[in-house]
């Protein structure tokens, strides 16, 4: 049975049992320990760039680990408009459901501020200042012009690959920056019912949908990811100025090229590669919306 | 009048029994079911046969202010949610 399977009288249950604050996990005083990587190796693409040295790749592992907290950051911005929206429809209706969808929206401001506390705390103490893409709000704009079932369609890919990236490659590597990875796994945990939340609002809106509609919702998720792509290449473009600047080298065209291009390689198969091969999400596709099955395996080839 | 009775036993489409059941929940049983009836009365429905009808019947609640405003909020939101769009 699908690990989406529920209902929303238990994810609220579940999400009381698993509620942190962001004081316990970011307490004051905090600090990170930069001889560490922040990001998994296999997550990582530096390590096989033959001119960089191993502090220039390890100083490439933690901007990357940066910008990496920085876009859940970015994109919680449009899901809070969402959960909120959701939640509004629920008001003298489903109260579980609208319990739930509060929460959902009130956990992702939370994370927000988690993740503004850890942009912080970075910036502090790495040294020099990293770029990071700009106007969530931009972007936030742009997926909530599409339509209801494909935002909730992208939220779903983007909380199933928390999961997967913290269980598959952060929960048991040892050698990672110990705060970024207990940063992951509270996000992890509260994401895990986010996820089953985005699947029943997701099951809801589509039994109520015809044909026309749901092919729709699938184009336009496609436009997201193929937006989303765009942001992330300039995420990688700017991920080279930062090294240059934490280094204190100026790279060749070539070698920038080739930073760029790791880099870019690393949030498209962060973001996009790792949501359209999950195996939970391509079985909640199956069975929901097996128009989109096609398109995402080409996107799986894209996004390699 | 007569009409108005016809509504009332012939309002049994699932759409339209989830909204009357948001308004009696909000206005309690007697107001929001005549509230209900009113507005459909006032659109010239029988009943809500698409997401569209619940926008026009959402926006109809929403101009009377107050608890009513409110409801005619959230149902305005559900049906944007299922593809309505605002003519």
């Amino acid at each position: 049975m699908s690990i989406l399977v529920s209902d929303y009288r238990k994810c609220v249950e579940l999400s009381e049992r698993v509620a942190w604050r962001v004081e316990d996990v970011v307490p004051p005083g905090s600090t990170f320990d930069f001889t560490k990587p922040f990001m998994p190796n296999a997550m990582f693409f530096g390590d096989g760039i033959a001119f960089l040295s191993p502090h220039e790749r390890l100083r490439l592992n933690q901007i990357f680990g940066n910008s990496y907290g920085y876009l859940f950051y970015f994109v919680e911005a449009y899901i809070i408009d969402m959960a909120m929206r959701h939640a509004t429809a629920e008001l003298y209706g489903d109260e579980h459901a609208l319990r739930a969808m509060l929460r959902f929206a009130e956990e992702e401001v939370k994370h927000q501020q988690l993740f503004l506390r850890f942009g912080e705390i970075f910036n502090s103490q790495f040294g020099t200042s990293c770029d990071l893409v700009d106007s969530p709000q931009a972007v936030a704009s742009f997926i909530l012009s599409k339509t209801p079932m494909a935002v909730v369609l992208v939220t779903l890919h983007l909380e199933i690959i928390t999961q997967t990236h913290y269980v598959d490659s952060m929960r048991e590597s040892k050698q990672l920056e110990p705060l970024f990875v207990s940063l992951f796994r509270n996000h992890w945990v509260e994401e895990a019912q986010h996820a089953k939340l985005d699947a029943l609002e997701l099951i809801k809106l589509r039994r109520d949908a015809d044909d026309a509609m749901v092919q729709r919702a699938i184009t336009d998720y496609f436009a997201i990811a193929e937006a989303f792509a765009g942001l992330l290449a300039s995420q990688a473009k700017l991920d080279v100025t930062s090294l240059e600047r934490a280094v204190q080298r100026t790279f060749s065209e070539e070698e920038r090229t080739e930073i760029e291009a790791a880099q870019r390689r690393a949030y498209h198969r962060a973001f996009l590669y790792d949501g359209v091969t999950n195996p939970q999400f391509l079985e909640f596709l199956a069975e929901h919306f097996p128009g989109a099955l096609e398109g995402v395996q080409a996107a799986a080839q894209a996004f390699a | 009048m007569a009409m108005a009775a016809e509504i009332l036993e012939d309002t049994t489409n699932v759409l339209t029994e989830a909204t009357f059941n948001r308004l009696v929940r909000a206005l309690g049983k007697g107001t929001g079911t005549m509230l209900g009836h009113e507005v459909l009365l006032a659109m010239g429905l029988r009943e809500l046969a698409s997401q569209n009808d619940l926008l026009a019947f959402a926006n109809h609640l929403i101009t009377r202010g107050g608890a009513v405003e409110s409801v005619g909020r959230a149902l305005k939101v559900s049906a944007l949610l299922r593809g309505a769009t605002e003519s």
